[in-house]
């Protein structure tokens, strides 16, 4: 109780609470916006985050989150586009419900299944989080070696069209890792060590400037290509009525438990994420309406229950990612990816150590989550009017505000230090050339930001596990969580590996 | 018979091999003070790495063929600009300043991108410009200026010591800054009737908001070091 408490204390005060509704209004129109993304939106303000308190700045990062899955419903439903994948579900009946005038229902429909996911999946973050990290204290060095290779593979396998892209891209992610000092000796691993043993990048790359120009500079250069397509899309003003009755929200309570718990379990396994979770809790949804006779709307005819059933799903997905994120540091996707990434710059390392030694902060975090997932509630609900107008600000304009954004939140991070700053500016624009490239090309580059998060502490864990067998492999091969993850690791290769070449087989 | 192959996977092979070569050539950084022994050594996991990376590139290079696509000439052109005023941005902060660099950047950015597809008027484009960068300097001078005398008075018993605190000098930052936002909206949306100048002033208060905003933020707020430059109190 008293960790509660004091967990309670470190986010109960103004400034908080108003981070937090910056992020969330923040979060709504980056998802809102095509082009712009949830995973963008938090590499964009790490750079803030990192400026605040600890609990604070990750109170931000979980609005923002939150807000950007919530945000791409709107224009879902007004154009017909998903803001990002989580939405896609929701663009037939959302379109339909606004064609048929009912864009306001189906908006306000949406703000709330989302509140509804977001809350539901986060009693099970609460409840399952501290346990599956206490499974971890059974882990070694071997162990965490091989539970970083069942990261790396599910990130691989999850992000892209090409499995070995994906296994490449994290190699890569790895190449990044093991620049800078090695983990063990201490001694300097770059390139013309000698002369620039003295330069910032002796001490490894920066990962928020890593992050940002991944994401935010490399968007930039993506989208000069879409900016000669772009036309101005029409935009349904006429929002009318935006509360649905409260008899239909109750009536479809199935749906919305069925969802929920669609959301959230998809949302904790690693490698599946809320594009899968959406269609899936949308096929509940049509055999529970099968069922009622005649009292549901069949999901596809332009109704709530079309809207509610993937609303809820997506945003239960965020709670439902957050459980193996937070307890193991694996990723579901690349926004969680990401927002490991942040937790760790702003020095909250997820993992058993952090449900042990740290647990005020874990309630904090909690705390922080159903404020931002109120706040994205209550704000996307206030300005349901205005977010329309936000829709037609063109990516024109957006881009080059993006791109400058992107270097002074690279530049900020270095502090008071201008020299560091401009080796941050230099490491962004690389990284945002070489992620445009990639993206370019097919290559997905979510594996990169997971293989240099991990990569030192892969091959770190690896080598005491070998310096512990004595110089041999034993410790992996005598483990059987080790053999479970391996075992693990091997599935998810041979089973994408088999689904992919199904998918290609039937074009 | 002439072999197409992807650029990009035959580059990334090559680099690939020479990753491999420069970590067998590399300086072994096993634990030196080991007395127990069995450090595998900092070559091993790079070395397997950079043959993995080596294969997977390879086999891609040989799988895959191009697919002729090619980037329209506009938007080559428009990322070559971009690219280049990105590198220049990294490389001349330090010497030209945050606020110069940026509103330059910015400005030509916005300009290039909201007329894409349209004639471009160079002259009233670079006039526009020019203003923009002259009016973003005057208007952060006086800031500067009127932030900097307060906490001076304040300094001397004129004023309460609040003026001295940073955050209370960013919040008369932040509604100094507003004032002049909303001035200048009304001043270009009753003077710029034409359409290109629209773009022109469109692009010029988009950039003086962005830059005076985001420098307050990280400079006043958070006490970020931006680089003065040539813009230096």
């Amino acid at each position: 109780m008293g960790d509660f408490l004091q967990g309670l204390s470190m986010v109960s005060n103004l400034y908080t609470v108003l981070w937090c509704a910056f992020g969330s209004v923040l979060g709504i129109i980056l998802g809102a916006l095509p082009g712009l993304t949830a995973t963008m939106g938090i590499a964009l303000v790490i750079p803030i985050s990192y400026q605040l308190e600890t609990a604070t700045g990750i109170g931000l990062l979980l609005s923002v989150y939150c807000g950007a899955v919530c945000g791409a419903s709107i224009p879902a439903i007004l154009l017909g586009i998903p803001g990002n994948p989580n939405a896609i579900a929701t663009v037939d009946d959302g379109q339909k419900m606004t064609k048929k005038g009912l864009a306001g229902q189906a908006l306000g429909g949406a703000v709330i299944a989302s509140m509804i996911g977001g809350i539901g999946s986060e009693i099970f973050l609460i409840f399952f989080s501290p346990l599956i990290a206490k499974m971890t204290l059974a882990f070694g060095p071997a162990e965490k070696c091989t539970l970083a290779l069942v990261g790396i593979v599910i990130i691989a396998a999850v992000s892209g069209k090409d499995l070995l892209k994906g296994l490449l891209m994290g190699a890569i992610g790895f190449v990044f890792a093991f620049i800078g000092p090695d983990p063990m000796s201490g001694a300097v691993r770059i390139p013309f060590a000698s002369l620039l043993r003295k330069t910032p990048i002796a001490n490894g790359f920066d990962l928020t400037s890593t992050l940002i120009g991944l994401y935010g500079v490399s968007q930039v250069f993506f989208e000069i290509d879409n900016l000669r397509k772009q036309q101005k899309a029409e935009v349904c003003e006429n929002i009318g009525k935006v509360f649905p009755p409260f008899k239909k929200v109750v009536s479809m309570w199935k749906i919305i438990l069925s969802s929920l718990g669609i959301g959230t379990v998809i949302g904790a396994i690693p490698g599946t994420g809320a594009s899968i979770a959406v269609f899936m809790s949308r096929n509940a949804a049509e055999s529970i309406c099968e069922h009622s006779k005649g009292k549901l709307d069949k999901p596809g005819t332009g109704c709530l229950e079309g809207v509610f059933a993937p609303e809820v799903a997506n945003n239960a997905c965020t709670g439902g990612a957050l459980i193996p994120a937070l307890s193991l540091g694996i990723p579901g996707d690349s926004a969680t990816a990401v927002l490991i990434g942040a937790l760790m710059i702003n020095g909250v390392t997820p993992g058993f150590a952090l449900f042990s030694q740290n647990m005020p902060l874990v309630y904090s975090l909690f705390c922080t989550l159903l404020i931002a997932n109120v706040f994205m509630g209550v704000f996307q609900l206030a300005g349901v009017r205005v977010y329309p107008k936000i829709l037609k600000i063109s990516q024109r304009v957006l881009m080059p505000v993006v791109l400058i954004l992107s270097f002074i939140g690279s530049y900020a991070i270095a502090g008071t230090s201008i020299s560091k700053g401009i080796f941050n500016l230099g490491t962004a624009l690389f990284m945002g050339f070489f992620g445009y490239i990639m993206k370019k090309n097919d290559y997905p580059i979510a594996p990169v930001v997971l293989g240099l998060i991990l990569g030192g502490m892969f091959e770190e864990q690896f080598r005491r596990a070998v310096k512990l067998g004595a110089g041999t492999l034993s410790r992996f091969y005598t483990s059987p969580i080790c053999w479970i993850f391996i075992l693990l690791a091997v599935l998810i290769i041979v089973s994408t590996a088999l689904r992919r070449r199904k998918e290609r087989k039937n074009g | 018979m002439k072999l197409k192959v992807k650029t990009l996977p035959l580059v990334m092979t090559i680099l690939s091999g020479l990753y491999l070569i420069y970590v067998i050539s590399s300086e072994d950084t096993t634990l030196v003070a080991d007395a127990v022994g069995g450090d595998p050594g900092g070559k091993l996991i790079p070395s397997i790495i950079a043959v993995f990376l080596f294969l997977g590139f390879l086999y891609i290079t040989i799988k895959e063929r191009p697919d002729g696509k090619k980037m329209e000439k506009e938007s080559l052109v428009l990322f070559a600009v971009t690219f280049v005023l990105a590198l220049l941005y990294v490389l001349l902060t330090k010497t030209i300043g945050f606020v110069i660099l940026t509103t330059i950047v910015l400005y030509t950015l916005e300009y290039l991108y909201s007329t894409i597809g349209e004639k471009r008027k160079p002259l009233s484009a670079i006039l526009g410009g020019v203003g923009t960068l002259a009016i973003t300097a005057i208007v952060y001078t006086l800031m500067r200026l009127l932030t900097k005398t307060l906490g001076r008075m304040a300094r001397a018993g004129s004023l309460p010591s609040a003026f001295t605190s940073s955050t209370l000098n960013a919040v008369i930052s932040v509604v100094f800054v507003l004032v002049f936002i909303i001035l200048l909206y009304f001043t270009l949306h009753k003077l710029l009737k034409k359409k290109d100048l629209k773009r022109v002033g469109d692009a010029g208060l988009i950039t003086f908001s962005t830059v005076l905003l985001l420098y307050v933020v990280f400079k006043q707020f958070f006490l970020v070091a931006l680089a003065p430059g040539l813009l230096n109190f």
